[in-house]
């Protein structure tokens, strides 16, 4: 069993590794900050009632395999994401393929090494992230203006609510969240706890720094890349290297918990799945190529009913054999 | 789990190399220190300062008696365009990660910043803080002029220019501000480069080597320039860069004339706060802004001055400059004091019925500043 | 015990029969020629005393045994009484036993005893009478330090032995003695105490020892990997060696293990954590605020010997607006004038490094001088001199290399992970150090064979004890 620190730290690097692509939906910063607050919120709610489920007998193997799909979709739209963002704020630098397989291969690795490597880890990747996005902050605290701050969109209502939606959508760790608590965790409400307060700091604490330091171009591509590009120290001129580094690092580790999940998946599935972690970064590696080379539309990480439904059978399946997710 | 993993993901990272087109190594690269951005005919002459490593092999140092910049043009459509034709002179890839300042000579107007440094904006490299100015004349006669010996002529520009902004002599201006200015219009900071005679060459320096030139270079700074969208740009005076930079918080100190007794003296006065108070009334927003300033004690003021006048005097002169700014404002229909910041954070209704009109928010606004000096 | 074994020591016991007994343990050891065997007769009775020529003194053995033994023996003997006096009534040395095999008293002879026979009595007493030339008790080779003991473990067990008992006079001390090695028999003692260790790391470690499939133990690193689980995947290893009785001494007192080994001066000490290799001796004697101090400078040190030299590759490369802009005026100048990238030149003067280093370790002593003028002129500033190398990238080497020598017990890892990280640095900027950082992560922190995570106490955080990777916690455990 881990703790709840080390759930809340694997799920904080999703959070993390996720940060930087941030975009408002409309023109509104401050709407996007209340969409992402709120959506924690309701989030804690659901992962609470969802651990609180009373367990019934289930089919495993077919619950089985609705995971592994999803864990495979969500590792591949994690990918895609990661890429897709890296070569809008670093153009022509790193080619696609070996990115995506690189990534790929380090998450599988990650993964052989056992869910309890992958959380202590998490923590440890938490830690240094936090320390370099205060010491970022220190380097933009001159530009810092709060009269930037504002909440002056005429249909800032309406965009409240499609950052609501956009932000409950993109939250695709909800069923990882849900698996770790009930298997793996000593103490899942305050495991959750923790992490929706954590996200919901750092998210907020994120966007609003990026409003009141880059003011109007924070509505223009990805406002955290601009924030890091701005910050300066004495030390470190620019922070936008360091975005990439520890934004990769969270976003590695995560990947290892999807493909931890779906190698446990598979094994339920199949007595024998020694080959389930390779498989399934291979897997996903391919079809993060194809929605990479086919330019497809960004999409909602996951559509929300979807991940709640999955969310809810995973939790209400029996432990053991025949229970599906981690 | 088979180690081959760690060597296949090792071979893995090496092609992650290949297909990037930055191959060519970033220290390889040509250092731009300065960019100069001048209008000609209905493009641009784009003018690029270069760093140039002197000396060989590898005790390479920064030799301070000579010159280690040299700087090259080109003309084009576009500002993107004339880089590119930069980069063919130079035979090298330029890397302005490390541009200090860019300079926009007269008829360049950064009143579509999103269109006119596009090229910074989209490069990975650049910094948003880059700091912006104006020259007066040609961008590039300020570039190629030969400040001083041995240091980095960027450099210097950069701290004239910081300088100034410190002592309230202009207002200061980056690119993120450029970028975002809202309501309120780019100020930049205006230079312009003087001349000053430099001594008589003694006898022995006359016979030893070629002649020098007599007159040595210096860069000033003569207030700032603002630019209005779609209005013709104006300048600013000491006294309203002095006023605007200390309502907004951007200069440290500033001298102030003060008699004691019948000579005339100065003092320094240095910024403290800035409070600004916003209320709405029957549609009218009254912003006000108190500026609060200290006068550090010291033996001259103890011996030359009356404390309770002195600070009245210096009050009566911020006022003074601060009204004289607020006038040239409102005639030119200008926020210059980034009132329009404070009415859309405050007041976003307000700020949604002007409709992104200036003029429209300078008349439903009443501005009064009040400003406080202590002797302390 | 199998049956083969019961088998073959019914074929080994002793007869009784003097020649047909010594024979026979002659046709054992194979004709060996160091096999000594002096006979005679005492009160009638036969006697031969067997010994390994070089393990047992024959001066103890004269003086000690047998001066005794014919001054004790009376005029008239029997085969039982002779016996009888040897085995019980004369007290001749503390280290006595009584062998019935020829196989035991095979194993006695090559620890160092000599085995003394009685024709008539089905059976031996060997003594204790070791003679061996072994090294003495010097200074530990590999671990310096300031104010602590000057004292290192030497090849003997025994004495080893000895320097742990003489610092820990607890009965809870406990020294199990084990045998590893399918040819060669080697002593092994596996030490802990009673009622602080766990029992299941105990037993856990004995099974080990016991099950390690090696034929002969002539260095403590080749039990290392059957300690570890045999899971050599892990870059970092649970099971540290030390040299200093002082610090196998202090992990005791802290409920690990130790395993002492017969034939190397190095103790194995299990479990071990990361963080362990960042502290010395020399910490319990110094003030908390300095040795709080020391500690983060070693922990920058590891830092700069693994990271930093990929991360200089990987700024330079791709990402030199982070650095300031006087430094990289001050690269791109000294990088213009040379033939190679940045990324091979680190490449060659790392591995430059590595050659001196592993030089320096198998070179004779008498030419230690001329390596030092090969590596530092001739490498070091001829090929600066003449451009081929850069003087800030051989900054950065001279530092990291001082930096690796901070943490001797990190040397194998920091050698490799360095060359990885450059590697990485090089190919892909901060991308592929970021992935190489993951995956030595939790490569790391999945370690934790023994039930306590190699991370520990930092993740998971125990925050009492984690306060000790800052400063020496007096009077409580680690």
């Amino acid at each position: 069993m881990q703790s709840e620190y080390q759930t809340a730290g694997l799920m904080l690097c999703f959070t993390l590794s996720r940060l930087p692509v941030f975009k408002a939906e409309g023109d509104s910063m401050s709407a996007a900050i209340f969409g992402e607050l709120a959506a924690c919120a309701i989030l804690f709610g659901l992962s609470v009632l969802l651990c609180k489920l009373p367990r019934r007998e289930r089919g495993g193997r077919i619950a089985a395999a609705v995971c592994a799909v999803y864990y495979t979709a969500a590792l591949s739209l994690l990918l895609c994401e990661t890429v897709r963002s890296t070569q809008y704020s670093f153009p022509g630098f790193y080619s696609t393929a070996p990115m995506v397989i690189s990534l790929a291969a380090a998450a599988a690795y990650c993964a052989s090494m056992g869910p309890e490597g992958c959380s202590r880890a998490a923590c440890a990747a938490v830690v240094m992230t936090l320390i370099a996005f205060v010491l970022m902050i220190a380097g933009v605290a001159g530009g810092f203006d709060g009269e930037r701050i504002e909440f002056a969109d005429a249909d800032r209502f309406e965009q409240f609510g499609r950052e609501l939606w956009k932000s409950l959508s993109r939250s695709c760790e909800l069923p990882l969240l849900v698996t770790l608590m009930r298997r793996r965790s000593k103490s899942p409400v305050k495991a959750s706890a923790m992490y929706f307060f954590a996200r919901a700091a750092l998210s907020g604490t994120a966007f609003l720094i990026c409003m009141a330091v880059l003011g109007d171009h924070s509505r223009t591509g990805q406002p955290l890349f601009s924030l890091a590009a701005y910050a300066k120290t004495a030390l470190i001129e620019r922070f936008d290297a360091l975005v990439i580094l520890f934004r990769t690092l969270c976003m590695l580790i995560s990947a290892a918990a999807l493909l931890t999940g779906l190698r446990i998946c598979l094994s339920e599935i199949r007595e024998k799945a020694e080959r389930a972690m390779p498989l399934g970064a291979a897997v996903s590696a391919l079809s993060a190529l194809i929605l990479l080379g086919a330019d497809l539309s960004p999409l909602p990480l996951w559509s929300t009913g979807a991940g709640i439904a999955l969310a809810a059978g995973i939790s209400a399946a029996r432990k053991g054999r025949g229970s599906s997710g981690i | 789990m088979s180690r081959i993993w760690f060597f296949l993901i090792t071979l893995t990272l090496l092609f992650a190399a290949f297909g990037s087109r930055d191959t060519i190594a970033s220290l390889d690269r040509a250092m731009i220190h300065a960019v100069g951005i001048d209008r000609e005919n209905e493009g641009y002459r784009v003018t690029l300062q270069v760093f140039r490593p002197d000396g060989t092999g590898s005790e390479t140092q920064l030799d301070p008696a000579k010159a280690n910049v040299y700087t090259v043009d080109a003309a084009a459509p576009s500002v993107e365009q004339a880089i590119v034709l930069c980069e063919d002179k130079l035979g090298e890839y330029v890397f302005i990660g490390h541009c200090q300042v860019m300079l926009l000579g007269e008829g360049v107007s950064p009143e579509e910043p999103e269109r006119l440094f596009a090229y910074f904006l989209r490069s990975k490299e650049s910094y948003l803080g880059v700091r912006l100015a104006a020259a007066e004349g040609k961008a590039s006669e300020l570039l190629s002029a030969e400040l001083s010996e041995g240091t980095v002529a960027a450099q210097n520009i950069l701290n004239v220019i910081k300088r100034s902004a410190e002592n309230g002599a202009t207002v200061e201006c980056d690119l993120l501000s450029a970028v975002n200015c809202g309501s309120c219009p780019p100020i930049l900071p205006l230079l312009k480069k003087t001349g000053a005679p430099k001594e008589e060459q003694s006898s022995d320096e006359k016979s030893s080597g070629p002649e020098k030139s007599s007159v040595s270079q210096l860069i000033s700074v003569e207030g700032a320039v603002a630019f209005p969208k779609g209005k013709e740009p104006f300048r600013l005076g000491r006294g309203e860069c002095a006023a605007i930079s200390l309502v907004k918080g951007k200069a440290e100190r500033l001298m102030l004339p003060a008699e004691d007794g019948e000579k005339p003296s100065a003092v320094s006065v240095e910024f403290s706060s800035c409070r600004t108070d916003a209320r709405e009334s029957g549609g009218v927003i009254t912003v006000s802004k108190r500026l609060e300033t200290v006068i550090r004690r010291d033996h001259t003021v103890d011996v030359l001055f009356r404390g309770e006048e002195l600070e009245q005097r210096c009050q009566e002169e911020l006022i003074a400059l601060i009204s004289s700014a607020e006038r040239l404002s409102r005639e030119k229909g200008c926020d210059l004091f980034g009132i329009g910041t404070t009415v859309r954070s405050r007041f976003p209704e307000v700020w949604r019925s002007c409709g992104g009109d200036t003029e429209e928010l300078l008349r439903r606004c009443v501005l009064s500043f009040e400003a406080v000096c202590r002797v302390k | 015990m199998d049956k083969k074994k019961r088998d073959r020591d019914a074929g080994a016991a002793i007869t009784g029969r003097l020649s047909e007994d010594l024979g026979r343990l002659s046709v054992l050891l194979g004709g060996t020629a160091d096999l000594n065997a002096s006979r005679g007769f005492l009160g009638g009775v036969g006697w031969a005393a067997a010994t390994i020529e070089g393990m047992a003194s024959t001066q103890l053995l004269s003086e000690a045994v047998l001066r005794p033994i014919c001054a004790m023996a009376s005029g008239k003997e029997t085969s039982a009484g002779l016996f009888s006096l040897i085995s019980e009534r004369a007290v001749l040395t503390t280290d006595r036993k009584t062998v019935r095999d020829l196989n035991e008293a095979a194993e006695l002879m090559f620890a160092g005893f000599a085995v003394i026979f009685v024709d008539g009595a089905a059976g031996a007493v060997a003594f204790g009478v070791q003679g061996y030339d072994k090294k003495a008790v010097t200074e530990p080779s590999s671990e310096h330090n300031v104010m602590g003991s000057q004292e290192g473990f030497c090849e003997a067990l025994r004495t080893n032995i000895s320097l742990v008992r003489r610092r820990m006079k607890t009965p809870q001390l406990r020294f199990e003695s084990l045998k590893v090695g399918k040819s060669a028999g080697t002593d092994v003692a596996l030490a802990y105490l009673f009622g602080r260790a766990d029992k299941r790391l105990v037993s856990g470690l004995r099974k080990r020892i016991e099950e390690a499939d090696v034929d002969t133990l002539l260095a403590s690193g080749a039990l290392r990997p059957y300690l570890e689980g045999g899971r050599d995947v892990r870059l970092f290893s649970e099971v540290s060696a030390t040299e200093r009785p002082d610090v196998v001494c202090a992990r005791l007192l802290e409920g690990k293990a130790a395993v002492l080994i017969d034939g190397t001066p190095f103790a194995l000490i299990c479990p071990s954590m990361f963080f362990e290799n960042f502290a010395t001796v020399d910490d319990a004697c110094s003030k908390p605020y300095f040795t709080a101090l020391m500690r983060i400078v070693r922990l920058i040190a590891f830092f700069f010997a693994v990271v930093f030299p990929g991360m200089y590759v990987a700024v330079a490369n791709y990402h030199p607006e982070v650095l300031t802009l006087k430094l990289l005026l001050n690269l791109t100048a000294s990088e213009r004038s040379t033939p190679y990238s940045l990324f091979v030149e680190m490449l060659i003067i790392t591995l430059l490094l590595e050659l001196m280093k592993e030089a320096s370790v198998r070179m004779p002593k008498a030419v230690g001088s001329a390596i030092s003028i090969a590596g530092g002129l001739v490498i070091g500033d001829a090929a600066v001199k003449s451009g081929i190398i850069s003087s800030p990238l051989l900054i950065i080497v001279g530092l990291t290399a001082t930096a690796s020598f901070v943490i001797p017990s990190l040397a194998q890892q920091t050698s490799v992970l360095r060359l990885v990280y450059i590697i990485a640095g090089g190919a892909a900027g901060f991308f592929g150090i970021a992935v190489v950082s993951a995956m030595i992560m939790t490569n790391a922190a999945s370690s934790g064979e023994f039930g306590l995570p190699y991370t520990s106490p930092l993740i998971p955080f125990r925050r009492k004890a984690a306060a000790d990777i800052l400063y020496e916690h007096k009077g409580g455990e680690g």
